[in-house]
């Protein structure tokens, strides 16, 4: 494992940052960095020779540096006997200052002989303060595995190579962000994943001009397909098994340190509503609880607007036995049913925003006072119906069912021109948004694959774990929307045999 | 980049007129929902309606309200209706219209047209005509709900159990336009407290000319629908015993030989049945083939009977002439009127008890 970590440093510091004057000396360095009051330095003098020993100290492990660098260096003579006299693997020589200055900035510490500047050594030591893996809280799953992504990249990387114990799986990594100089690293299975999928994603990450990268959220709004999209055209997921099987099924996955989410593309609008828990059930089961997703994401859009659009236009849409309860719930309200929607509608999006913002105890609280007290209070009040209560806090509810939070929270969004358009022109706005809606979502793309794939272009083979989830033996192509170089995932002949000695 | 955003502004364009586009709003509680209207000619040529609304109490219960009125149009009364009215009265939520007998008799095609060209209104309300005045009958609070939902849901009940055919405006308006049919509409009476369904008014074209008695419904029934299900059937079988047979299913088939000519038609029908209730002690093998024998004959007299009754008055409810329609190549509506009062139309009936109950 080392190895191709060591493997993966070292060509990074070629890879940028050749652009900055290379012949920048030494001592001339020193002073940038002393303008930060945490860089230290100092002079050791040895029998052999005089050691400068920089680092900034806020970035480097202290007791690495005394247990492991210190004892060492009275042995010391040339510089380039570094590697083999330290019990540390990472240590870089070189004369470049660029190469000194990156390396510092991650927590190396420098060593140079004041007689001899040739050639310098940075030594790692950097320090994780990271925290541990715990157990997924976006994406909990009941059955499965527990572990979630954490803020530190190698750490995230490790969690989904050790599902991926093979050559092919590839990592690419890249730094992008003027200030934050984050690293990001490309993922994918060589031989699987469509070529021009992982060059989309490489060529659109290396192209990036921003300063701060602090997400993987701010990479999706950068790189995905339409920025101006409500729609998330990439999947983020806090669940490495998640990223590990979406790379096994011919996708790209990306991670960026700091961020305790991976990015995975390309991806169709159905993925945003399967959780991965899906495939640790049975397939029936998964199946049903995916269509129940559905469900609860069209009534969720759909269920407000409607419930205007008959109020106002269309009341011979009512069955008789509704009538009456309908009337009733409204005969008090001053307000129409545009406007006592629109109250609702926003008190649920406040309670949910207070609640979002608020630490998590008092976010409880929010909870009681927002269900019990305005719901039932602006009923008594005469000010919404009780009726409309109910449709919109189910679709509140229903809204919640999504697994990706950013899908969820477009569900939400495109809830309102809904309703707008139910006020303008009942049915008939409902009719056209929602055609507005269709055009959008077939127009997108995520990485120039089609968003709507497999209604749209019909593909029948992907039917399987779309708006269902079918049994494995039936899975046994990766999805066409990927357009892998080795469409096989295995032989599903092999795969339904049964070969259970026959019971007498 | 300019003719994309022509393209877009174009697109706008439509949502700025929205003032052209004439879509009121109809507010639910901002309107008068009349459920039911009750139709009678007076004497001098104009109509009465009665409209009947449901005024929705705040404590969750109904009370039903009246508004009649005369004028010379159907829609003409409705803004007649408004005036005396808190909230504009709209037509869309009428669920049964109702037509004195004697309107009845004098033809309501002009009155049904007012109900076909507003296309706020659905083709699945029921006509019925009322035995006696439908602005008294409307006028009476029936249960706790509205009397428009009230009379829908009588009559929705029986059809759905069995007891009459299937009935609404557009069965009724299919019937008065086919050629070789006529229509049907269930006749109601309101008796002290209480309405009730009492019989089947036959029409010749828009004009009702008789009817079909309670006691008749399931022969109507066997015959009108091509496969029938649920009803019941009583008979008297030796001396004061009765029995009692439910309709488990019932499939009509017409065998026309030589259609347009004046051949015999028969219609078979076969009817699978259980006995419901039975007086004359246990029952046997031989004794439900008797049984099924004896149903036969008198399900075969009564139709028999109710056929030549439709033949002597000329209407056609059944629908023979539409069976004889399908089978004809050049279809002369004049020569069927003429050849059908003389048609030998005889009904042969296949009985099968399957069930005879729990009883040991």
């Amino acid at each position: 494992m080392s190895a191709w970590r060591r493997r993966r440093r070292q060509s990074k510091g070629i890879e940028k940052e050749n652009d900055k004057n290379k012949d920048e000396s030494i001592e001339s360095l020193f002073q940038q960095l002393n303008a930060s009051n945490d860089f230290t330095h100092f002079t050791f003098q040895y029998e052999k020779c005089s050691l400068v020993i920089g680092y900034y100290s806020t970035l480097i492990d202290s007791e690495i540096l005394h247990r492991d660098v210190f004892p060492f260096l009275k042995d010391l003579d040339v510089i380039s006997s570094l590697p083999t006299l330290l019990p540390i693997e990472e240590v870089i020589l070189t004369s470049d200052t660029s190469v000194i200055k990156n390396n510092l900035l991650k927590g190396y510490i420098l060593l140079f002989d004041v007689n001899n500047m040739d050639q310098v050594g940075l030594v790692k030591s950097d320090v994780d303060r990271t925290r541990q893996v715990s157990l997924p809280e976006v994406e909990f799953s009941v059955v499965g595995p527990k572990e979630s992504f954490v803020e530190s990249l190698d750490t995230n990387i490790n969690l989904v190579r050790k599902r991926l114990p093979i050559p092919e799986f590839v990592i690419k990594e890249l730094t992008v962000g003027r200030l934050s100089k984050t690293r990001i690293s490309v993922l994918y299975i060589e031989g699987i994943a469509n070529k021009e999928n992982v060059n989309t994603v490489i060529q659109r990450l290396s192209n990036l001009d921003f300063d701060q990268i602090t997400d993987s959220s701010i990479i999706t709004q950068l790189i995905q397909d339409n920025q101006n999209s409500p729609f998330p055209q990439l999947i983020d997921t806090e669940r490495p098994d998640r990223i590990a099987s979406a790379v096994g099924e011919g996708k790209v996955a990306i991670l960026v340190d700091g961020a305790p989410h991976g990015l995975i593309g390309p991806t169709t609008i159905f993925e945003f509503f399967s959780a991965f828990e899906d495939y640790y059930l049975n397939w029936v089961v998964a199946s049903f609880f995916r269509l129940v997703r559905f469900f609860a994401v069209l009534f969720s859009i759909l269920a407000t607007p409607i419930y205007v659009a008959v109020l106002t236009y269309h009341f011979e849409l009512i069955p008789k036995d509704m009538v009456a309860t309908l009337v009733t719930s409204r005969s008090a309200i001053p307000l129409p049913p545009i406007l006592e929607a629109f109250v609702l509608e926003l008190a649920i999006e406040l309670l949910r925003e207070a609640g979002a913002r608020l630490p998590t105890k008092v976010g409880q609280t929010i909870g009681i006072v927002g269900g019990i007290v305005i719901g039932t209070a602006s009923v008594e009040a005469g000010l919404t119906s009780n009726v409309l209560l109910i449709i919109v806090a189910l679709a509140a509810l229903a809204s919640f069912t999504t697994p990706v939070y950013q899908m969820g929270n477009t569900i939400r969004l495109i809830r309102f021109p809904f309703l707008l358009m139910a006020h303008y022109m009942g049915f008939l706005g409902v009719a056209i948004s929602f055609c507005y809606l269709l055009i959008h979502l077939l127009k997108l793309t995520s990485l120039g694959r089609p968003f709507l794939e497999p209604f749209y272009p019909p593909r029948v083979q992907d039917f399987k774990d779309s708006l269902v989830r079918l049994p494995f033996s039936l899975q046994s192509k990766r999805p066409i929307q990927e357009q892998t170089q080795d469409t096989m995932r295995f032989k599903a002949g092999k795969a339904k045999k049964n070969d259970d000695p026959k019971r007498s | 980049m300019v003719n994309r955003f022509l393209a877009y502004l174009c697109l706008l364009f439509p949502f700025f007129l929205t003032g052209c586009m004439n879509i009121d709003q109809r507010i639910i509680d901002d309107i008068q929902l009349s459920s039911a209207g009750g139709y009678e000619y007076t004497e001098d040529g104009m109509i009465e309606v009665t409209s009947v609304y449901p005024s929705f109490q705040p404590d969750k219960s109904v009370i039903s309200k009246t508004i009649t009125d005369t004028a010379k149009l159907s829609k003409e009364v409705r803004d007649k209706h408004s005036l005396q009215s808190e909230k504009p009265v709209v037509s869309g939520k009428v669920e049964v219209t109702l037509y004195e007998w004697k309107t009845a008799e004098k033809g309501i095609h002009d009155l049904l047209d007012t109900l076909q060209r507003d296309p706020s209104i659905g083709s699945n309300i029921y006509l019925v005509v009322v035995d006696g005045s439908p602005k008294e009958l409307l006028s009476k609070q029936y249960g706790n709900t509205d009397t428009g939902i009230y009379l829908s849901n009588l009559i929705e009940q029986n059809i759905e159990a069995g007891q009459i055919h299937k009935t609404n405006l557009h069965q009724f308006l299919y019937k008065l336009y086919a050629e070789g049919m006529d229509p049907v509409l269930p006749i109601i009476k309101h008796e002290e407290d209480q309405v009730k369904l009492k019989a089947v008014g036959l029409f010749d074209d828009d004009k009702m000319v008789g009817q079909i008695e309670e006691e008749q419904f399931f022969i109507f029934k066997i015959l009108l629908e091509r496969k029938g299900q649920k009803g019941s059937y009583s008979l008297q079988v030796n001396e004061d015993k009765d029995i009692s047979i439910y309709n488990i299913s019932s499939e009509r088939k017409y065998d026309i030989k030589k259609p347009m000519t004046n051949s015999e038609i028969i219609i078979n029908v076969e009817l699978k049945a259980t006995i419901s209730e039975y007086q004359d002690g246990s029952l046997n093998t031989g004794k439900i083939t008797k049984l099924e024998k004896e149903i036969k004959e008198s399900v075969e007299k009564e139709s028999q009977e109710m056929i030549q009754q439709f033949q002597e008055k000329g209407i056609d409810p059944l629908g023979i002439g539409e069976e004889v329609r399908t089978r004809t190549r050049k279809w002369d509506q004049k020569k069927w009127k003429e050849l059908y009062p003389d048609l030998k139309i005889s009904v042969n009936v296949n009985v099968k008890l399957l069930e005879s109950g729990v009883v040991e």
